[in-house]
């Protein structure tokens, strides 16, 4: 009898595991991994480059696109006039030539031709061109970059619909568009390498463009995929068949994805460089590495009128920098003596910046009151900044300056800032365009506190047009010597604790040949770029 | 019973009303601005001006949340502001994913659970009892983040019996995932089996039941794990409740596309009032209607209450 019962026991132990298998299996789809060769229906080998990103894609209209990732791929599908080289020189894309006359406000592009969009059947032509930067432009489209055309002359009668087009756009011919803008404007051309700026046109109620990649499956939330452009212009050049974007928020999973030779490129946050790229790791996998054209810097809120220019200047000494970018940031990091990065071209060698000297900070400090000693520093909690933090506060400490440290959420944070309700924090800064005015005007400029960049609330009338000079100097010299003018006049303000440019560490497969990490995210669209598996 | 269903169909109601305005007041109040995530760094006054306008968040609380009200009765659950997608196709398109895993951990949990539980009552103090509860505490106390990298550190990148962490292409990238999310509930469930089962074979019935001649293992079916069940119901249908609003650590370790990513890092990261606003309710809805099933199972289950229905 009791045999019995334990067979029955083991029955209904053995039912419940059979339905939960049952449940697996219904779950199941193919059985077959996401790292399998696939072949195309000629027979030829798909070649399949699998990258990860951290997030999804917030927009698939270049118009609508305004953060790093959505640009990283929309770069692949969309196409600009111009782009930047390998040395961030301005070159043509869609453009055939293009000319920059009269001192600075007109510019005259003549297309390729013979450049179809994705859809096989729509030529490129000037037309289409204009429409394009219309699209952008226009208050319908709630582009947030509708700005990188509100220089152009008519701009403002077009957003408040007093003409239905923009007069300083002018299409001459199919392939030739001149455009036109109201004051000498240096910078205009590297607008016009920015993602928003691509020439895309409405197919359905899909946007399309001319890019060496089309949107095959649009992302489920886990992937998204790109496959060839059998239309595009410089197609022998392309050697992909197929991009496969993976969604992996979490970089310690992109990781081990990568080891396991699912993923080829690996883009490594800082914290991780140095535990990833052991020796060992070194000689499996190519490494990439490029300085970025970015700054870290320590914001004083101005609006406060809490920080005398001695204070700011002795903050400036008392940061090791050295110390920190080699102990914890092992490297990634290249100090800063102003705010240009050494990639950029106007970067000054003869700049010294502030050095660390805290025996001067400390004299420097000698007449400052207590109280203003003694302040909170906010910055956005993540997993590398926290040891940093504590050892900037332990070098403060040494000057006799007492911060409280104190973590926010990345929205809450840039909201307190943007509204001006907090003393001092911890940011970085990225640029658009590898242009010495990217690093100036929307960081230092008056016109743009707050929510246009210039977190610090900084504000000088004579650096001001100083700056103003900058955006309408046409000669190339000239511009490079009062940008440098501009930064030393700016470091000697001390308006932010100088602190550090980026150098972006990546990792690809041995298969991988001619990949380099973009110096701006929207440079890149894999031209070249080969898979030898 | 339908001036039973009835009054709780009005409860569900007013319960949901009060989400709705619980939720966008709060979004209302807590610091961070939509607008702000969608124009990145470096914005114009005029670009900001144009967007807050566009999406009424330049109007009083009042306006704001009878216009959501509005979209609601139409329903309508709006579109994101950062990415201009309908929630509702992200809803349509996630809550599948969401619905597998939550099921699949659900089915290991339940099984895995009840069957410890069981066992280890039956034969209580004994060696199978003593593994139980050491399985028990450990599984109560791993977190699913460490749990979640010991299973892909073991079955991916040491023995690579599964090829891939992430994706959900094939039916062995929900293995790790569910043994992750399930594990924490299997032992949950095991110890309220396990207690529910050790009070219920004290019982007068059950010993009854014995005295009748009636054979151990009917008993132990019939007797002691049908009237155990209650309680166990319980716990597995919260649990499924919670699985089902999204699990946000086992889907960032596993890259599973399921709500609780979109709710945490799309909808709260950004900002974005129309995706916090919908998915709260959506998950609220969910829980109202585990809890309405929980109740119809009991009844189900439990003759008593059927009557105490009647006689009121």
């Amino acid at each position: 009898m009791k045999k019995i019962e334990n067979h029955l026991y083991l029955f209904v132990c053995l039912l419940l595991i059979v339905i939960a298998a049952f449940n697996f299996a219904g779950c199941s789809c193919s059985g077959e991994n996401t790292a399998a060769t696939s072949v195309s229906p000629t027979g030829q080998a798909v070649k399949k480059l699998t990258l990860a990103i951290p997030s999804d894609l917030t927009a698939t209209d270049p118009a609508l696109s305004s953060d790093v990732t959505s640009g990283q791929v929309l770069s692949k599908v969309f196409e600009k006039l111009v782009n930047l080289n390998n040395d961030l020189v301005i070159i043509p894309e869609l453009a055939d030539t293009f000319e920059v006359a009269s001192n600075c406000t007109e510019f005259k592009f003549t297309l390729k031709k013979g450049v179809l969009f994705s859809d096989g059947k729509t030529a490129l032509n000037a037309k289409i061109v204009k429409d394009s930067f219309e699209r952008v432009a226009s208050p319908e489209t709630v582009s947030p970059r509708a700005n990188i055309f509100d220089k152009v002359i008519g701009y403002d009668d077009f957003i408040s619909k007093k003409t239905d087009n923009i007069s300083g756009i002018s299409v001459n011919g199919d392939y030739e568009i001149t455009i036109k803008i109201k004051e000498p404007f240096s910078p205009f051309l590297y607008n016009l390498t920015m993602v928003p700026a691509s020439i895309a046109i409405k197919n359905g109620s899909e946007i399309i463009g001319t890019g060496p990649f089309v949107f095959a499956q649009k992302s489920d939330g886990a992937k998204l995929t790109l496959a060839k452009n059998k239309t595009y212009h410089n197609s022998q050049n392309i050697f992909i068949d197929e991009i496969v974007y993976k969604i992996i928020h979490d970089q310690m999973t992109q990781i081990s994805e990568f080891e396991l030779g699912n993923i080829d490129i690996l883009n490594l946050s800082t914290i991780n460089v140095n535990r990833f790229l052991t020796d060992a790791n070194r000689s499996k996998y190519n490494v990439h590495k490029q300085p970025k054209l970015n700054i870290y810097y320590i914001a004083f809120n101005f609006g406060k009128n809490m920080f005398s220019a001695n204070l700011r200047k002795a903050l400036n000494m008392a940061i090791n920098k050295d110390e920190l970018i080699n102990s914890l940031m092992k490297g990634t990091m290249t100090p800063a003596r102003g705010p240009f990065p050494p990639a950029l071209s106007a970067y000054d060698d003869s700049l010294e910046g502030y050095k660390y000297d805290p025996v001067k900070a400390k004299e420097l400090l000698a007449g400052e009151k207590p109280e203003n000693l003694k302040f909170d520093l906010y910055y956005k909690s993540s997993n590398e900044t926290e040891d940093l933090m504590q050892m900037i506060k332990e070098d403060l400490t040494k000057i006799g300056v007492t911060i409280n440290l104190k973590k926010m959420e990345w929205a809450a944070l840039k909201s307190e800032i943007v509204k001006g309700n907090l003393p001092a924090y911890y940011l970085n800064w990225s640029a658009d365009f590898p242009d010495a005015h990217n690093f100036l005007i929307p960081l230092f400029h008056t016109k743009n506190k707050g929510a246009g960049g210039n977190r610090a609330f900084f504000s000088d009338a004579a650096l001001d047009s100083s700056m103003d000079k900058l955006e309408s100097t046409s000669n190339s010299d000239e511009y490079k010597t009062l940008a440098r003018k501009i930064q030393k006049d700016i470091v000697e303000n001390a308006p932010w604790v100088f602190l550090w440019h980026e150098v972006e560490y990546a990792s690809s497969q041995k298969s991988i040949q001619g990949y380099e990490v973009p110096k701006i995210y929207s440079m890149e669209n894999f031209v070249n770029l080969k898979i030898n598996r | 019973m339908i001036n039973y269903l009835l009054e709780r169909l009005i409860y569900c109601v007013i319960t949901l009303l009060i989400v709705t305005f619980i939720t966008s007041a709060l979004i209302f109040l807590i610091p961070g601005d939509p607008v702000l995530s969608i124009v990145g760094e470096n914005a114009s006054p005029e670009v900001i001006k144009n967007i807050r306008e566009k999406l009424l968040l330049d109007q009083p609380f009042i306006v704001q949340y009878l216009a959501y009200l509005k979209r609601l009765l139409q329903f309508d659950f709006g579109k994101s502001y950062v990415t201009n997608l309908n929630v509702w196709d992200v809803v349509k398109q996630r809550f599948p994913n969401t619905l597998l895993l939550a099921l699949s951990a659900m089915t290991f949990a339940s099984v895995i659970g009840i069957a410890i539980g069981f066992f280890s009552a039956l034969y209580k103090d004994s060696y199978i009892d003593k593994i139980s509860r050491y399985f028990i505490l450990l599984g109560i106390s791993t977190p699913v983040f460490v749990l979640g990298v010991i299973l892909y550190t073991i079955f991916t990148l040491k023995f690579k019996i599964i090829k891939s962490i992430t994706g959900f292409d094939s039916f062995y990238n929900l293995i790790l995932p569910t043994i992750a999310l399930g594990t924490q509930s299997a032992a949950y469930i095991a110890r309220i089996t396990r207690s529910t089962v050790l009070d219920i074979k004290k019982q007068e019935f059950v010993k009854l039941a014995k005295s009748k001649g009636l054979s151990r293992a009917h008993v132990n079916m019939w007797h002691i794990f049908v009237n155990s069940l209650a309680p166990i119901i319980t716990v597995i249908g919260l649990d499924f409740g919670s699985y089902l609003n999204g699990s946000v650590i086992t889907e960032t370790i596993f890259g599973w596309p399921g709500i609780g990513l979109y709710i945490f890092k799309d909808g709260i990261g950004n900002r974005d009032f129309p995706v916090i606003q919908s998915m709260v309710l959506f998950c609220a809805i969910i829980f109202i209607l585990i809890n309405f099933i929980i109740d119809l199972v009991y009844f189900a289950l439990d003759p008593r209450l059927r009557d105490k229905l009647k006689e009121n």
